[in-house]
């Protein structure tokens, strides 16, 4: 056995802990915490409860998995900060509850032969466990990073509001990395108390998830082999040290440290200067790059997407819906009717609510008072994800796509909530997933190739001008598959050659019974596809009615040009 | 569990007298965290480690230089300043331009905080220091006989420094130029650059401020446990945070509300609570959790000093 | 020589080209219009004038000074001040105390109190409500306390954005009339506004922007009656 070995492994898992919560855009400082919670269970199970190794250490980890279902309920629902500043309590709670039970885990004296635990019944941690446990985690996280659910994290890690109105189940996604990371980080924990072959109250102090968090914040957050690479760089750059210049240093040799000043070092200069951690340095390698193209989309097909259900009559009804932060309201008794298949152009000046009404409608805010009922049903307080996956989808007015995805990726996001696979399919690499995966990324392209985007599938969506991005947010929406789209200013920072392109493709679309909602300035565009129009004001809704008689209204056009 | 100690007015004013000795100290420390989180909006988890470095210092003028006590606490108010700036040069300037991570600045005091951790550990290992008994008279003073109220030096001494900052701080918020400066920035960064107020030095200031007050915390913690060693910031800074959530992030009455709050409760579970010494380290965990459950913006939330 | 000359100002915000070759001067004395359509790039072009923004390419020269890349306090100090969109009011602090912090850049105590006097005649309402926080204000009492802070600094040149916005129709009139007023004793103003037909009733001359460049130039009174301008907001 060697212990130095054993130690990267043990880092290796404990870094992968932290990524499981960071690459869905968590800062959870628990790793530590539940280290210590698996090294004490099964240090527990085997020497108190006789157990074998075999069973102890699921039994740890199933503990660890339970208590991070009870905390992260609640936890989870925290923004940034707040979570992060209670799972740093957390860790330092799990210590005081191990130091005042001494009958239990030996106190503040440790763990070990004085208080009971023998050494020779601990120490039972082989190497092979743990190439064995982490390659088996390596292979979970790679088909996991190739399915439908990486794909959802990695645009959660990017927008998590614009995730949650593409279907994704933000919270529960959250939840389930955090139990994960709740899982592995209690696994090595098990793993490193019967290689240690004791136990002490300090192996778990918080410096320790500083540590932990250096790992995965040096290799990077965005792909699972970057927490990986931190974690060896951050456990062999002590060792090189110590055995290269530490040889001829004194203080270098016994300097127990370092490695914690070096750890602490790597986070810093990491979040400055590498925020994208050493993974991304990997984007400049083109075969890295490009390795998700290597994967097969099937032969183009004609169809255009259709609406899954082509519904007839009242599909949106608004009643009375106000909205107001504190004081301000943004919205005030608010009332229409939309009908399937028709084309609507909600109007007015900046500041009158427009954007706000359509957050309303796609799930991200909730109205302050009135009801909004979608095919008869009441939706104001569902979760976007779920009104997502209903049939209405948006884009936005400053572009929210995940700039750091291929603009093939985003459109294949959209299709999320369409996709049946889940991630047990992934992980048993079940034929069915292939397929719909391939089907998906066919109807992505398609879409593409419709708004004349298949040039740019490849590209980061970041990368395209201003115009391009809004168009594949366009395709991104339509990849839902939605019976009611809302486009909020879908032709700013358009020409007027790519206006005239966009018209000509809404008014396509207006052809396969898909209801559309389009905010717009650019008058031109919306007298050309608009059925009707609703035209709001100070959060009031001032007219509504056909093209003709709106734009005519003189209430109308003093909201736009102004009073004299 | 002894019913009549409930009874007993001397027990109860001994341990209000304490807690809030011991709670005035925990708002000092917290009042550094919530000017920091008022002005730029992050948690500077560094803060602890600046105070434990500060207890350091305050040591070694103390012991090493056999300096009287007043020098200690001006010496390690200063040096909490110097280190503060320096904190904010490099651990958090670097990360205040375009599109960087709400929580770049978090991780970047992580970072900061364990290195400055693990330098102390290596240089005055883990054994711990006191301050020389000379600093101040150990024998309490007694009011109302024996079995009365006992109140020491330092006790007296940890109150009246921490009033007397509390009072110092509130003046200068409120009625000097560079506070309403202060109080502007944590309202508005933008509106207050449109003011021609130089945003940079506001913001320096503050953290020489709040070094200052981590430094202060650091000799009267030295003075409350007699107790220095690396790791005590870990203790006080999980009881900071409780403070500041408790009170409100960012605002100042709540942090001074909520140290005194979280001082008298832990005081009363020692001494009410049957093996209540065991868990008055929980205390501010529960506090903590609890608030973050019901009411995550604090008892008083985000309000007058801090922005809208 | 114009108080503020514009030379090709460009501006982007990562690839995306919110200002191309901007240029336009104001002359001293007048009220100078920009207005445009939203999103056509008004407020990039305060910004950039008050130096939040970076300028990729062109120049700025105030008072013959080029002032292009200065740092925001410096652009102050000078002379040249914003009162931004949604008045960006300090709202915890008491009225008085804004628009004391107005004069930060000034050092003349007894200056700054004549000055708080004559803005609290100007201004009643604020005399009313000194002590209350500011952001218990209505809408046009802080677009008031907005300009009067403004005002607090002395300015050369005043920059408004806007302030008409999120105002009823009567508050709206209140505050162009102050705009004028303030105008004629002496400040030069350059008003940013999507309510073209009043900007261009007050102002002098003007320029409009689409889509990030300036389309027409001119007089107010005779863009008032141009096809092009309805055209750049109705389409």
């Amino acid at each position: 056995m060697n212990a130095d070995l054993d130690r990267l492994l043990i880092n290796a898992l404990l870094a992968l802990s932290a990524f499981s919560t960071l690459h869905a855009r968590q800062l959870s400082l628990a790793s530590a915490g539940f280290m210590a919670i698996g090294a004490y269970t099964s240090a527990i199970l085997v020497v108190k409860a006789g157990w074998p190794l075999f069973l102890a250490l699921p039994g740890a980890v199933l503990v660890c998995g339970v208590v991070a279902l009870i905390i992260g309920l609640p936890v989870l629902r925290l923004n940034d900060v707040y979570l992060a500043i209670a799972t740093l309590g957390f860790g330092e709670l799990v210590r005081i509850v191990i130091i005042l039970n001494p009958d239990w885990t030996g106190g503040p004296t440790g763990a070990n032969l004085s208080t009971g635990f023998g050494y020779e019944a601990m120490k039972q941690t082989q190497t092979w466990m743990l190439v064995a446990f982490l390659a088996f985690l390596i292979y979970l996280f790679h088909r996991m990073a190739r399915s439908r659910t990486g794909r959802a994290f990695r645009a959660i890690r990017e927008n998590p509001s614009a995730a949650s109105t593409m279907g994704i189940n933000v919270v529960g996604y959250r939840n389930f990395a955090f139990v994960l990371s709740a899982l592995i980080a209690g696994a090595a924990g098990a793993f490193y108390a019967h290689a240690v072959g004791s136990l002490d109250s300090t192996d778990f102090k918080f410096s320790r998830a500083v540590d932990i968090l250096s790992y995965a914040v040096l290799g990077g957050a965005g792909h699972w082999l970057g927490p990986l690479l931190g974690a060896g760089v951050l456990t062999e750059l002590p060792i090189l040290i110590r055995d290269g210049v530490g040889s001829s240093v004194d203080f270098l040799k016994n300097f127990v440290q370092l490695p914690n000043i070096l750890d602490g070092l790597a986070l810093m200069l990491a979040i400055v200067f590498l925020p994208g951690g050493l993974i991304s340095l990997a984007d400049r390698i083109p075969a890295w790059r490009t390795r998700s193209r290597r994967r097969t989309a099937g032969p183009p097909t004609a169809g255009v997407v259709a609406p899954s259900a082509v519904a007839s009559g009242v599909v949106l009804t608004l009643e009375d819906v106000t909205r107001s932060f504190g004081g301000l309201t943004a919205l005030s008794q608010v009332s229409f009717t939309l009908e399937a298949g028709r084309t609507y152009g909600l109007i007015g000046p900046n500041g009158a609510g427009k954007t706000t009404l359509v957050n309303l409608v796609s799930g991200l805010y909730r109205p302050t008072s009135g009801r909004i009922l979608w095919k008869g049903r009441e939706i104001r307080r569902w979760p976007a994800h779920r009104i997502a996956a209903e049939g209405i989808a948006r884009t936005y007015q400053n572009i929210q796509l995940f700039s750091e995805m291929t603009v093939l990726e985003n459109v294949v996001v959209g299709r999320h909530a369409r996709i049946r696979t889940n991630l047990v399919t992934s992980w048993l690499h079940l034929p069915q997933e292939n397929r719909e995966e391939a089907a998906a990324r066919t109807l992505a392209l398609d879409l593409l190739r419709r708004l004349g985007l298949e040039a740019v599938a490849d590209l980061p969506a970041g990368k395209l001008s201003y115009g391009d991005q809004r168009r594949v947010e366009i395709a991104r929406a339509l990849a839902q598959g939605p019976e009611l789209l809302l486009l909020d200013e879908p032709a700013a920072g358009m020409n007027d050659v790519e206006t005239e392109r966009l018209a000509a493709f809404l008014l396509e679309l207006k052809k396969t019974g898909l209801t559309l909602v389009v905010i717009e300035h650019h008058m031109d565009l919306i007298m050309k596809v608009s059925d009707e129009l609703l035209v709001l004001n100070f959060g009031r809704l001032i007219a509504q009615g056909s093209p003709d008689t709106v734009s005519r209204k003189p209430t109308v056009i003093e909201a736009y040009l102004g009073k004299d | 569990m002894d019913l009549s100690l409930f009874l007993d007015p001397t027990y109860l004013g001994q341990n209000l007298v304490d807690g809030l000795s011991r709670g005035a100290v925990y708002s000092v420390f917290a009042l550094g965290f919530t000017l920091i989180f008022g002005i730029l909006d992050i948690v500077n988890l560094a803060h602890a480690a600046t105070y434990m470095w500060c207890a350091f210092f305050g040591w070694i003028v103390l012991s090493v230089f056999g300096l009287p006590l007043p020098v200690a606490l001006a010496a390690s108010m200063g040096a909490g300043a110097l280190v503060a700036i320096g904190l904010e040069l490099v651990a958090f300037r670097p990360l205040r331009r375009e599109g960087a991570e709400p929580l770049a600045p978090m991780i970047s005091s992580l970072g900061a905080s364990l290195i400055l951790v693990s330098i102390a550990e290596a240089v005055f290992g883990s054994a711990t220091r006191r301050f020389p008994g000379t600093v101040i008279d150990p024998k309490p003073l007694e009011f109302g006989g024996s079995g009365g109220l006992r109140v020491t030096w330092a006790q007296i001494l940890i109150l009246g420094v921490s009033l007397a900052l509390m009072a110092a701080l509130g003046w200068f918020i409120r009625k000097t130029r560079m506070g309403m400066a202060i109080r502007a920035v944590a309202a508005s960064r933008k509106a207050s650059q449109l003011l021609g107020i130089n945003v940079n030095a506001v913001v320096m200031t503050t953290f020489a401020v709040a070094g200052a007050l981590a430094g202060a915390a650091g000799i009267l913690v030295g003075l409350m446990t007699n107790n220095i060693f690396p790791g005590m910031g870990a203790q006080i800074e999980l009881r900071g945070l409780a403070v500041v959530i408790l009170g409100g992030m960012g605002n100042i009455e709540g942090a001074v509300l909520g140290g005194l709050i979280l001082g008298v409760v832990e005081t009363f579970t020692i001494a009410y609570l049957p093996s209540g010494a065991d868990l008055k380290d929980a205390v501010a965990f529960l506090i903590l959790f609890l608030i973050l459950w019901v009411k995550p913006t604090g008892l008083l939330g985000k309000s007058a000093g801090t922005r809208a | 020589m114009a108080l503020l000359e514009v030379r090709d100002l460009a501006v982007r915000y990562g690839n995306i080209e919110a200002l191309r070759e901007v240029s336009f001067s104001v002359e001293e004395g007048e009220i100078f219009s920009l207005i445009g359509a939203n999103g056509a790039g008004k407020s990039s072009t305060l910004l950039a004038l008050s130096g939040l923004v970076r300028v990729s390419t062109g120049s700025v020269l105030f008072q013959g000074e080029d002032i292009t890349g200065w740092r925001s306090d410096r652009i102050v100090r000078s002379g040249l001040v914003q009162v931004p969109e949604g008045r960006s009011i300090l709202a915890p602090l008491s009225v008085e105390e804004n628009l004391e912090l107005g004069a930060w850049i000034r050092r003349d105590g007894p200056g700054i109190r004549t000055d708080l006097a004559k803005i609290y005649t100007l201004f009643p309402r604020l005399a009313d409500r000194r002590r209350q926080a500011a952001g218990t204000l209505s809408g046009g009492e802080q677009q008031m306390l907005a300009i009067g802070r403004a005002l607090m600094s002395r300015p050369r040149l005043l920059l408004l954005d806007e302030p008409s916005m999120g105002l009823a129709p009567l508050l709206i009139n209140a505050v162009f009339e102050i705009i004028q007023a303030v105008n004629r004793e002496g400040t030069t103003v350059l008003l940013v506004e999507q309510n073209a037909r009043k900007a261009l009733k007050v102002s002098r001359n003007a320029s409009v922007l689409e889509h990030g460049q300036i389309v027409r130039t001119g007089r107010s009174s005779e863009l008032l009656d141009d096809p092009a301008v309805a055209r750049a907001f109705l389409g």
